[in-house]
């Protein structure tokens, strides 16, 4: 049967879930960037007769932040699974295991500090939010090592996330009043740029990232039984571990510095994808990149349109959607523990 | 009689505690080994040494006549099945994902090959009717025939079984017991079993060699026989043993005493 009912839903089957998310995804990366204030057809982009201004928005302004928030929801999304599976925790995500907020520190840092360079043409603000969520993760992972329960690593992520906001706040404090909106704007989230420049600058880690993350995806498997287990079964848990880890931070740095911590993602979008196509991450991987970055997408849509000509910032969208998500989770888990079984 | 898998001197210390100390024996094709002692003897790390869960163990660790550390991880899985002790699920698997998940060690192989070797350790197990079951919702005595099976994917040469029969009610453990001495059979005896249990019977019925393991060290290496005759297990577990005599059962039952 090609469907099949479970809590209300109606659910196509993992393989062909994976195909719809991919469909749904590239709909929306298609569509979105000809919505707005100012509606842009689509037909008059494919011929000629777009007018300048139209075409400026469309191909200088709109295109690339799609192109950005989908990089950065898919890569705050894959962070999320990847964290989710190599800690088994449900909650793990870039933000309650303080990668984000690590991120957003060195972020904030750079621009505080008045810094600006690049290296190898990755910009400052790039690294210092990479070298963030790295400073971040690697006590989780000491701690990890220690053989301390899932819970205890959460709250270790938790406190280490609790450190570095009140670090952000404090530069926040020392900040002048330009320097104060600022920051709280980048906090907020949001891809209001012009040009590919930022698209540039988060795609090379994006993509880096999810290519070493779907090379582990069997291994992933393993990992998410726990250490003990994906070693008896032949994973070299202390080679690949880190690796995963350094992969993750590549990406949560490099979105945060230029995005700003978009909260929720890395929670919503790998539960809704596991949910959908099974617990295989040879599949789980690409639907979780492909779900987030839909998922921003559409939320950023939703930001620049729905008080248009005034913006949301599409952090409060997402974490807006978190609260009634978990109450849907905590339902559809009780049919997904019996039903999807892929 | 070629050893399978020889241990000299092995030690460990995790966290700069001494959990295992200068630990000395050697397991051959088809034997089975059973592991005694009291809680926290050390029998749970002894076994994940074996198969470098805990790599941080010292002294030489010989696996078909060549140092652990020249496999690599796949390779020693191909080698070495493991059922853990205990284990929560996180993730909502299915008993047969889970199962799958064995064949990691095997990607070499051929798609059927991987499917015929899960449906094998499935059967073998007798659990071909759990197989689209949630894990999380099996009971103590499912979980640990699921676990067994997932150990016995990809035929191992040396099985590590972590207390197979601990919290199982008597039926569930003598289906241990015959799943082992079927998988005995099937391998023609070329399977070798090191288990860690508490179950002394167990212990006896099944193992050709008994390791007594006290605060990390090994106290005694013997056969079945060689424990009934003398106070071994009164000096392991400090408690008195009585043997009460059956018909048909070689060894009998031991019982604590109070």
């Amino acid at each position: 049967m090609w469907f099949y009912c479970a809590g209300g839903l109606m659910i196509a089957k993992p393989h062909h879930a994976l195909l719809w998310i991919l469909a749904v995804s590239m709909g929306a990366l298609l569509v979105a960037p000809f919505l707005g204030m100012q509606s842009i057809s689509p037909v008059a982009a494919l011929g000629a007769g777009l007018p300048e201004t139209l075409a400026q928005i469309l191909y200088s302004i709109r295109i690339p932040r799609c192109l950005l928030a989908y990089l950065a929801g898919g890569a705050l999304a894959l962070g999320g699974l990847v964290l989710q599976a190599l800690f088994q925790n449900l909650l793990a995500s870039p933000f309650t295991l303080g990668v984000a907020s690590g991120a957003a520190f060195g972020t904030a840092l750079y621009f505080t500090l008045g810094f600006n360079f690049a290296i190898l043409g990755v910009g400052g603000g790039s690294i210092f939010g990479i070298g963030g969520a790295v400073v971040t993760i690697v006590p989780i992972f000491l701690l990890a090592r220690r053989r301390l329960s899932p819970t205890e690593v959460l709250l270790a992520g938790v406190v280490l996330s609790m450190f570095f906001s009140s670090l952000v706040m404090f530069i926040q404090y020392l900040s002048d009043y330009t320097g104060i909106l600022r920051i709280t704007r980048w906090l907020m989230g949001g891809f209001d740029v012009v040009g590919y420049q930022a698209v540039l600058g988060i795609a090379p880690f994006t993509i880096l990232g999810a290519l070493v993350v779907q090379s582990n995806s069997a291994r992933l498997n393993l990992m998410a039984l726990g250490d003990d287990l994906a070693t008896a079964r032949g994973v070299n848990v202390r080679r690949v571990k880190p690796l995963l880890i350094l992969a993750v931070s590549l990406m949560i740095g490099a979105v945060v510095s230029f995005c700003g911590p978009i909260s929720s993602v890395g929670i919503m979008a790998p539960h809704i994808c596991r949910l959908l196509v099974g617990l295989d991450h040879r599949r789980l991987i690409v639907a979780t990149f492909a779900g987030g970055g839909a998922l921003v997408l559409v939320c950023d849509t939703l930001a620049r349109t729905v008080i248009a000509p005034y913006e949301i910032p599409v952090g409060v969208i997402t974490a807006l959607l978190e609260g009634p998500f978990f109450l849907w989770l905590l339902y559809a888990r009780r049919w997904a523990r019996t039903e999807v079984l892929a | 009689m070629t050893a399978l898998l020889r241990v000299n001197g092995m030690s460990l210390s995790l966290s700069a505690v001494r959990l295992l100390s200068e630990i000395s024996f050697q397991v051959a094709a088809g034997e089975v080994i059973a592991i005694l002692g009291p809680n926290g003897a050390g029998k749970s790390s002894l076994i994940k040494c074996l198969n470098r869960i805990f790599p941080e163990a010292q002294g030489q660790i010989l696996l078909e006549g060549r140092p652990l550390a020249a496999f690599t991880q796949r390779q020693i899985a191909a080698r070495i099945g493991y059922a853990p002790q205990r284990f929560a699920p996180i993730f909502s698997y299915s008993v047969r994902q889970f199962v799958e998940l064995g064949t990691f060690s095997g990607a070499e192989l051929a798609e059927g090959q991987r499917r015929t070797g899960v449906d094998q350790a499935i059967e073998i197990c007798g659990i071909q009717h759990l197989g689209q079951r949630d894990m999380a919702s099996l009971s103590g005595g499912e979980l640990q025939l699921v676990l067994l099976a997932g150990a016995l994917v990809g035929n191992p040469r040396l099985l590590l079984l972590d207390e197979p029969t601990t919290f199982l009610d008597p039926a569930f453990q003598l289906r241990v017991l015959s799943i082992l001495k079927t998988l005995r059979d099937r391998t023609e005896g070329q399977t070798a079993v090191i288990m860690a249990t508490h179950d002394i019977n167990l212990a006896l019925e099944l193992s050709s060699r008994v390791i007594g393991l006290s605060q990390g060290r090994v106290s005694f290496d013997c056969t079945p026989r060689e424990i009934l005759n003398g106070d071994l297990l009164t000096s392991l577990y400090q408690s008195k043993f009585s043997r009460v005599s059956v018909p048909g059962r070689e060894c009998g039952f031991i019982v604590p005493v109070a």
